[in-house]
């Protein structure tokens, strides 16, 4: 992958994911409002999916762009792909009724995350001393908190009400 | 002692200041306390106040409450009446500079049986056979239509009748023009003549009686009356296609925003542009949110029986909520007496000036559709006769002393364009084969007769409503006594 493929990864999984769970969302909700049913089920679970999406992808994603691109650009590409849904978040929201402090705690772990787990990445390259090991290994340990996420999220997220 | 007769005098005023007005407070529900699941009600709250004050008053029921905000004057008795959902519970408080000073909280039987309404000062006693009899005092008698609700049957004499005040007295002719069920026992010719003229269903429902025994046996024979349900906006989903203003607002923000991050993720190198943008189109999307205007609509059905004096109407109207937050939403006071029409938390802002809600908040959220739903009736004369029909054709005369207008005829899935018409004139009617703007009012006019039956529609302006929304449609059916 090119670096500047690399440099805009982050922002580009980001608006995919945006439009995707946008076109979801204002699907599901056009269809609710014509049978007149509730639209804010609809909200709330854009908003986990959302949420769900880009706390499993970060892991892999902050560690692999930590090892290949050193912590400060992967920590920028990780803030573009948690940002980048934010417009969408917060049109979701209005239409949801998730607690605001639940929505916005939410986002500032993902940054958080975002920002951190890059300076792993970049340690465990200066921990096994080869690029490509590193990179194998930071994705590999990605993946297994991804799917460790998957497999706890009922403690993370529960279901809307 | 200058210092002394100062701190006296700085004691005095303080003491005056925090000195709070005596304030006497009641609470009293309509129909000696009883009322049915699901149904209105009404409360009584009166109120003294030893000095002239601001206060607000806050009456609670289940998930209604109404927001009243009061001057209060010196030593002057205040009686509110408000009409709220037959909660079990029903509490008023009132809360002056922001304390709360008085309390009171009342019970409603929740009957699982019609209810009898006997206001008979005779004493004499009337009972309907499966109905709850409640023996009513004057006082219990609501002055909101709506509270007519609780009740199914209603016994007056001429006594009651006459001692009826005239928010009372207006508040029964609704009831009566909306085919409330009532007897009057021994009434003044005059008040039932008045009943009789504004009665709905052809005055079916109102009977009038010499005895009490006699008025039960009456009442009775009125309970095999075959009763049209009113319309529901379930049924008229047709007439009331989805608000989907907000949401075409919303799609068109994601879409702009989705193109912008394009754009700066496809030119720009700068990770800061890239990163500030959603956090700036997010700030953009509030602004939008914030700024934008619910666009209402206003739907009415009217339905008036075929030779009927009266219309009796149901009218919606409809928001979507622009954004999540308090929606306020200003009630049409020309449309009789509004209800929430659903069971979520809803504050009616009550004028206790005028003794009506002037508006509707709700704590809503983006799309979310809030219906405020109104019922009354307006006098009507509108009589249609079938002379002879063949085939497609039908022979149509107006048989009332009124002219009308331009309409549709609808009956046996066959759709008529209906002249207009004048008194005693006739017309010969062919199959309509474009229904164009009326179609879906012709669906719905199809959907509340019987299949054999016929009906006439038309649309009615709403010049004479006030604020009525620029969005807003209405109708009147009038169903065609078999010829």
């Amino acid at each position: 992958m090119s670096t500047s493929l690399q440099d805009r990864l982050g922002v580009a999984l980001g608006l995919a994911l945006t439009a995707a769970t946008a076109t979801w969302w204002l699907g599901s909700t056009r269809l609710a409002l014509a049978q007149g049913q509730d639209t804010a089920g609809a909200a709330a679970l854009a908003i986990e999916a959302l949420w769900l999406a880009r706390a499993m992808a970060l892991p892999p994603l902050a560690l692999r762009l930590g090892v290949l691109r050193g912590s400060r650009p992967a920590a920028a590409n990780c803030a573009a792909f948690v940002a980048a849904p934010w417009p969408l978040l917060l049109l979701a929201w209005s239409a949801s009724g998730l607690p605001t402090g639940r929505v916005v705690a939410a986002e500032v772990a993902l940054l958080a995350g975002g920002l951190v787990v890059p300076l792993i990445g970049q340690g465990l390259r200066g921990v096994l001393r080869s690029t490509q090991l590193a990179a194998t290994a930071g994705t590999a340990i990605g993946t297994i908190l991804a799917a460790g996420l998957w497999l706890t999220r009922a403690l993370w997220w529960s279901p809307p009400p | 002692m200058r210092g002394q007769a100062l701190l006296l005098l700085a004691l005095c005023t303080m003491a005056e200041a925090g000195a709070q007005p005596r304030i006497e407070m009641s609470l009293a529900p309509a129909w000696d306390g009883w009322s049915r699941p699901g149904r209105t009600t009404e409360v009584e709250i009166q109120l003294r106040s030893g000095a002239a004050t601001q206060a607000i008053l806050q009456v609670s029921a289940g998930r209604e409450t109404v927001h009243a905000p009061l001057d209060l004057e010196a030593g002057r008795m205040q009686r509110l009446h408000v009409a709220v959902g037959s909660a079990e519970r029903v509490t008023a408080t009132l809360t002056i500079d922001g304390q709360l000073r008085e309390r009171r909280e009342i019970g409603i039987a929740q009957s699982e049986s019609p209810l009898l309404g006997v206001a008979v000062a005779s004493g004499v006693a009337t009972g309907l056979e499966g109905f709850n009899a409640i023996r009513l005092e004057l006082g219990d008698l609501p002055h909101d239509a709506s509270a007519y609700s609780s009740v199914d049957a209603l016994v007056l004499d001429a006594a009651s009748l006459g001692a009826l005040d005239q928010r009372q007295l207006g508040a029964l002719i609704s009831h009566a023009a909306a085919c409330g069920r009532i007897a009057l026992v021994d009434a003044d010719p005059g008040a039932r003549g008045v009943l009789e003229a504004a009665a709905g269903c052809g005055g079916a429902m109102l009977v009038s009686a010499a005895t009490g025994e006699e008025a039960a046996a009456r009442l009775q024979a009125t309970l095999a009356v075959p009763s049209t349900p009113p319309a529901a906006l379930s049924g008229l989903r047709d007439l009331a296609p989805p608000q989907l203003d907000a949401w075409q607002r919303v799609v068109l923000v994601i879409a702009a925003y989705l193109g912008a991050a394009a754009l700066a993720a496809t030119f720009s190198s700068s990770a800061w542009v890239i990163v500030s943008l959603p956090a700036l189109a997010t700030l953009v999307a509030y602004g939008v949110l914030q700024l934008s205007q619910a666009t209402p609509h206003l739907l009415v059905w009217a339905e008036a029986g075929p030779t009927a004096r009266v219309a009796q109407y149901r009218a919606w109207q409809r928001v979507s909520a622009p954004a999540r937050g308090r929606a306020r939403v200003p009630v049409l006071t020309q449309l009789g007496s509004v209800r929430p029409c659903s069971g979520g938390e809803l504050r009616f802002v009550f004028d206790a000036a005028l003794g009506r809600a002037e508006s509707a908040e709700i704590d809503a959220r983006l799309f979310q559709p809030i219906t405020l739903c109104y019922s009354g009736s307006f006098p009507v004369m509108r009589a249609v006769a079938i002379d002879a029909s063949a085939g497609d054709t039908l022979r149509v005369r107006n048989a009332g002393s009124l002219a009308w207008p331009t309409g549709t005829l609808v009956g046996r899935g066959v759709v008529y364009e209906l002249p207009a018409l004048g008194p005693g004139e006739s017309a010969t009617l062919r199959a309509h084969g474009e229904h164009g703007a009326t179609e879906a009012a012709t669906r719905a006019a199809i959907s509340r007769i019987p299949f054999e039956g016929h009906a006439a529609i038309w649309p009615l302006e709403l010049a004479s409503v006030a604020d009525a929304p620029v969005d807003s449609s209405a109708w009147l059916l009038v169903p065609v006594p078999p010829s």
